[in-house]
């Protein structure tokens, strides 16, 4: 299903993985959604490493621009998938924190929404690898949701 | 031209890419004293929004960070890496897919435990992004093994070239 054709869909009908598999981006990345239909655990984003994502040669770790990326997809996705916009959001800027040396392992994204305005949408995501209270990454995002 | 901007031209170019840099198309351009060019070419795989076909935001993060972390890792006194402790972007345009964007970083200080670094991206003569970034100066005896390690990397380099 195209991106178009997930977005005409009521935000409940949306399912994350479906939003994901729509852009070019997140599938080249290998960004996937953990869904948990009928709990209340928050969605989670996770991304399997593989050297793909390979920073430095000369170091077997994560590039933090994978990183990024990865922060930026799930903050975007995390907005279509709990609000009612149709249209991919348009970044505004985009802050992150590198707190931990990031291996190249799988790692795991949870974003809140800070706001939820007419015009403007801020984000808020921690990324980590083995302990969710060791995260490696925070990162802010403002986006743009203005077709609300 | 540095040593140091030497080795990273050497290590970013003599060799086959790979990693996140051969999946974003990214490559290094020149490199000096403290500063660093690189480029992206962008694929229809990096689009973010299928409907407008506007390169996504990624890409052009990770571009920002490897100029800026590389025109800090040639600012050091030795050959070395400097990791990235924050980096913001803003995102003054859209950028499409049908042309290379170019990305200039340039280190503003250098303190005793902090490399500041700034810098920007331009698709034709569009400027799409900019980005200040904030990167860590290792201690020395922590640099020393860095470079006998990239040393190394790069004999290896040398040793695989000739057979």
């Amino acid at each position: 299903m195209s991106l178009d054709h997930v977005l005409d869909l009521p935000v409940k009908q949306r399912r994350p993985q479906a939003i994901l598999e729509g852009i070019p981006y997140a599938v080249m990345m290998g960004v996937l959604a953990e869904e948990n239909p009928g709990t209340h655990e928050p969605l989670r984003f996770v991304m399997h490493a593989s050297e793909l994502h390979m920073g430095n040669p000369t170091l077997p770790a994560m590039h933090g621009g994978a990183l990024s990326g990865f922060m930026e997809l799930a903050c975007a996705v995390h907005i279509l998938s709990f609000m009612e916009t149709a249209k991919y959001p348009k970044l505004i800027d985009f802050s992150s924190d590198y707190l931990r040396a990031a291996r190249l392992q799988t790692v795991h994204a949870v974003c809140e929404l800070m706001r939820e305005g007419r015009n403007l949408t801020a984000v808020q995501v921690k990324v980590w690898q083995e302990d969710p209270a060791k995260p490696v990454a925070i990162g802010r995002a403002q986006f743009l949701c203005a077709d609300r | 031209m540095s040593k140091a901007a030497k080795f990273h031209k050497k290590l970013m170019t003599g060799r086959k890419k790979q990693g996140h840099f051969s999946a974003l198309n990214i490559a290094l351009v020149d490199c000096g004293e403290d500063w660093a060019e690189m480029s992206l070419t962008p694929t229809d795989a990096l689009i973010g929004d299928p409907s407008t076909g506007a390169l996504h935001s990624g890409p052009i993060t990770t571009l920002l960070d490897s100029a800026l972390g590389i025109a800090a890792s040639v600012a050091l006194p030795r050959l070395g890496f400097a990791p990235t402790i924050d980096l913001r972007v803003d995102h003054l345009r859209m950028a499409s897919v049908d042309e290379p964007l170019i990305a200039r970083g340039e280190v503003v200080r250098i303190t005793r435990n902090v490399l500041f670094a700034r810098g920007s991206v331009r698709q034709g003569d569009i400027e799409i992004a900019h980005a200040v970034g904030n990167f860590v100066r290792l201690s020395d005896d922590v640099l020393a093994l860095a470079e006998a390690h990239i040393k190394h990397q790069l004999d290896a380099m040398e040793n695989s070239d000739e057979s």
